[in-house]
């Protein structure tokens, strides 16, 4: 089932939470939810669960509208941040609530407890108690309680900002992976920007209660239409630059050709430190620049060229303080930014 | 050390009484030999006997009255949006008692159930008033202390509850109380202390057949203290210890679950 | 299903009165309902035999005494004027001393026991942990032992042929053979005593959570021990601290069974008075008029204690 959301709209007071939010998630894909602290992306999470009830706007699965049903009536489960595991409840009984909630007979609820506990490999912690886990471990045990009910969509709210990161690095890949082999669609609530890349088919960017952006992962981070989605991306070389023609512009290092459309007169163009290179032959697309820091960084090095760009190259050769630099921008590199 | 210092003031005065209790000699203050004659006639005294009967009924009746009244304010207060106003003033309302001397309590206590005895001729002074008079400030007890089991149990485990499917009252009976559990036991433990405890609300509200043990003793000392009081007295002592002892293991192995999930 | 779909989503934005608490979605007023039904119970009861009976108190304050004590329910400021001294036989300062003397005692035990509670505190919260459960329960034992039993073992303490009356009678202080009670300081002493834990205990409490760092960094700054305490130590300790003063100054003002115990027959505070006048005196309006002023001491200490509080709290 597809999960749309129309035009939600949610205030807390003074406060808007979410203003008029459009978005489409598919089946069984990975969507996440990737902007900062006070986005609206955990309350979006909310309202989709059924914790929180929107001012106005729709919510809809499959066919069905469920803006107003309660969350014990709707096939979506969450995983919560602080995991919310019931404490006194052993983690097979944690794992089984759900369906016990649903009157599903105790031997099949408990069989099915135990499958989960295999997907999460926990397999042999049946009769802990949440207490005498790691959070690693509690947090496995919030995701078989979720899963264990064969939800239409699976909710997760920021769900490894509690681990280490080296867990969180093995966590991301267990959970892509059991998201695929499950064929279920996911929903994910992050600010980290590394995470979302790392396991999502597509996400939306959110700032202060709207959308920024919405696209395949490689789309937004490859070109990210806004100043604000480029720069949470995480995105240097911001370059001021002036409209040619619909595609070419003109910036202080040269002139470019580009495959977006140029909507402004003036305004800013961006290009990514790994998509240029260094090279020795000289073109239409080169600049010169010299080396100010250097920055090893194993399988690469970043270049901090003196007029303000970062450039990643190999690492192979390094490059003194004050050496001269060509620079290529290869063409479908520079990406327009519509604000 | 200005606090080894403390610990002695402390202790010395119960001490002597423990110490006395053994003390062959009725009068006076000097050492007359060991005995434990006054425990024995300690339990024959019928007075006593049924002074601790009392003592123990009130207690019981109590607190089970006051564990329910306050368990379920406390979680009345909880599980509503109140308006910040109207939660300052319950909040107030609850604290009252625990600040308040017993005695203004006390006093209006026993003005009001004389003004109902002139119309109803209900509330004799006796065990009912004095069980309305405890159960009245052991609520406030019991609810600020389920209160704040309630606040350590947070509401992501209600939603965690609702979103697994769970409708109003397995919320309430398989997540809620469970968890409350330890709070409630805790403050029915308080309620029962403090019922045992208490001396001025009992005092006022007491009728001439329903004394409790800290009435009687009051009441012996005016007389003149006899080595029985104190063998009284040593077994509250050793009584209270073994509470003290039993609520700290209980509020111990309580706050493991919760603090480590 | 779909019915109630189209209607709601053609009302959805007039529908005001769903709201989900804590996951539940539920009609706000259907909220209101069982939140009323949790909390009447002990909220009626509070009601009938605490606030009620208080209102009776102030209305008796203003009522007239009978022939033999009870209360004739004819306005009269009779009890206001005993308040102020115009007793039977004239005006006398007896009971404005009483208020002033319970006063005092309260405020000077709480004085005592905040200078010995801070000490008892840093030694409680430096101990290590094994050893820290044994400290704090040996403070919780008196703490829990009845109050009569606490008081009147003082007779024993403070008897004649007991080590300290025999010190200070060896020291000349007073006549060798006379117990220590009762006297006034018999009296602070068991005040002192009993109010002790209720200091100690929430000190305790914010101590172990203080910053040491803070105090380090203090002691770099300050020269004295004092500026110091004052500027670090104080101001981290202050929410225990002022838990303490509000547990100990309020009822201290309102005790009756030690200064009976041990303060003798003519040493009276509030609380005598008080008793007195619903056991031999037997004038009902009086002691409700007393309770009353008790009841003003005691919301003008907490409301002192709360504006310090929410100062020091700024600062």
């Amino acid at each position: 089932m597809d999960l749309k959301i129309f035009a939600v709209c949610k205030k807390y007071g003074e406060i808007e939470a979410l203003k008029y939010v459009d978005l489409k998630v598919e089946q069984g894909e990975f969507f996440t939810l990737l902007g900062p602290s006070g986005c609206g992306k955990t309350t979006l999470l909310r309202v989709i669960a059924g914790l929180e009830l929107a001012d106005s706007g729709m919510v809809m699965l499959g066919g069905e509208t469920i803006t107003r049903k309660p969350a014990n009536e709707r096939p979506v489960n969450t995983v919560f941040q602080s995991y919310a595991l019931f404490p006194h409840l052993t983690v097979l009984e944690n794992i089984s609530f759900g369906l016990i909630s649903r009157k599903i007979p105790k031997a099949e609820a408990i069989a099915k407890a135990k499958e989960m506990l295999d997907l999460v490999q926990l397999v042999g912690f049946d009769d802990r108690k949440p207490n005498q886990m790691s959070g690693g471990q509690q947090q496995r045990v919030a995701l078989a309680r979720a899963l264990a009910n064969e939800p239409e969509v699976l909710l997760l709210d920021e769900p490894m900002s509690a681990l280490d990161a080296k867990l969180r690095v093995q966590v991301q890949i267990e959970l892509r992976q059991i998201q695929q082999r499950l064929e279920k669609t996911f929903i994910m609530v992050t600010h980290d920007q590394q995470e979302a890349l790392t396991v999502s088919d597509r996400m939306a960017v959110m700032n202060v209660g709207e959308v920024a952006q919405i696209g395949t992962v490689r789309d937004v981070y490859d070109r990210p239409k806004s100043r604000f989605v480029a720069d949470f991306l995480q995105t240097q070389n911001f370059i001021e630059a002036e409209r040619m023609a619909e595609h070419r512009v003109k910036t202080i290092y040269g002139e470019w050709t580009v495959s977006d459309p140029v909507p402004w007169e003036k305004g800013m163009v961006t290009v990514r430190p790994e998509n240029m290179s260094v090279t020795t032959d000289a073109s239409d697309c080169t600049f010169k620049g010299k080396v100010e820091t250097s920055l090893y960084r194993g399988c690469y090095q970043e270049l901090f060229l003196d007029n303000g760009l970062q450039v990643e190259t190999e690492s192979v050769k390094p490059y003194a303080q004050g050496e001269e630099v060509m620079v290529n921008v290869p063409q479908n590199a520079v990406v327009v930014l519509n604000d | 050390m200005t606090s080894v210092g403390i610990f002695i003031l402390l202790y010395i005065p119960l001490l002597c009484v423990a110490i006395f209790s053994f003390n062959a000699n009725k009068f006076g203050l000097t050492w007359g030999g060991f005995t434990l004659d006054w425990y024995t006639k300690m339990f024959q005294n019928e007075a006593i006997m049924r002074a601790a009967w009392n003592t123990l009924l009130l207690a019981v009746v109590s607190t089970l009255i006051s564990t329910v009244l306050g368990t379920m304010l406390a979680i009345g207060m909880y599980r509503f949006p109140w308006k910040r106003k109207t939660m300052g003033k319950l909040d107030m309302l609850l604290h009252l008692p625990v600040v308040t001397p017993d005695i203004i309590f006390a006093v209006a206590l026993v003005i009001a159930f004389s003004v109902i005895r002139h119309f109803t001729g209900l509330f004799e002074l006796g065990m009912l008033s004095m069980i309305v008079g405890h159960v009245t400030f052991q609520i406030s007890f019991v609810a600020l202390v389920v209160r704040g089991r309630l606040e350590l149990i947070g509401h992501d485990v209600e939603e965690a509850a609702y979103d697994l499917y769970a409708d109003h009252k397995r919320v309430l009976f398989s997540v809620l109380l469970p968890l409350l559990k330890p709070g409630i036991i805790a403050g029915a433990m308080l309620a029962f202390t403090l019922s045992l405890d208490d001396f001025v609300i009992s005092f006022f509200t007491a009728g001439p057949k329903s004394t409790t043990l800290p009435l009687f003793i009051y009441s012996s000392l005016k007389r003149g203290i006899t080595p029985e009081i104190h063998a009284l007295s040593t077994i509250i002592m050793v009584l209270t210890i073994v509470m003290v002892l039993l609520m700290q293991k209980f509020t111990a192995k309580s706050g493991q679950e919760i603090h480590d999930s | 299903m779909t019915n109630k779909n189209k209607k709601n989503s053609a009302k959805d934005s007039l529908e005001e009165s769903y709201t989900v608490f804590h996951g539940a979605l539920i009609k706000k007023k259907a909220l209101s309902r069982r939140a009323f039904s949790f909390v009447s119970p002990g909220f009626l009861w509070s009601l009938i035999f605490l606030v009620i009976p208080c209102l009776a108190l102030f209305l008796v304050s203003f009522a007239s005494r009978g022939d033999y004590g009870q209360i004739e329910w004819e306005f009269s400021t009779d009890t206001m004027k005993r308040l102020a001294g115009f007793g039977y036989f004239g005006w006398s300062a007896d009971n404005m001393l009483i208020v002033w003397r319970s006063i005092v005692v309260a405020v000077v035990t709480t004085f005592i026991c905040v200078v010995l509670s801070y000490p008892l505190a840093f030694f409680l919260a430096s101990r290590p942990d094994k050893t820290r459960t044994i400290w704090l329960t040996l403070l919780l034992i008196p703490f829990w032992t009845n109050l009569v039993i606490r008081t009147y073992a003082w007779f024993l303490a403070l008897a004649p042929n007991m080590p300290l009356a025999k010190l200070l009678a060896e020291v000349g202080a007073i006549e060798p053979g006379t117990p220590l009670y009762p006297s006034t300081f018999a009296v602070y002493i068991g005040m002192v005593s009993v109010f002790l834990p209720f200091v100690a205990l929430p000190l305790y409490t914010a101590v172990e959570k203080m910053d040491w760092a803070l105090v380090e960094a203090a002691r770099d700054l300050y020269s004295g021990g004092w500026r110091v305490f004052r500027h670090a130590i104080l101001p981290q300790t202050m929410p225990g601290l002022s838990v303490g003063i509000t547990l100990t100054l309020v009822p201290a003002m309102g005790m009756f069974v030690i200064p009976d115990m041990l303060g003798g027959s003519r040493y009276m505070l509030i609380g005598n008075l008080i008793q007195q006048q619903f056991g031999t005196s037997r004038d009902w309006p009086f002691g409700a008029a007393l309770s009353l002023v008790l009841m003003f001491l005691t919301l003008s200490a907490l409301m002192v204690s709360r504006r310090h509080a929410l100062k020091k709290g700024e600062a």
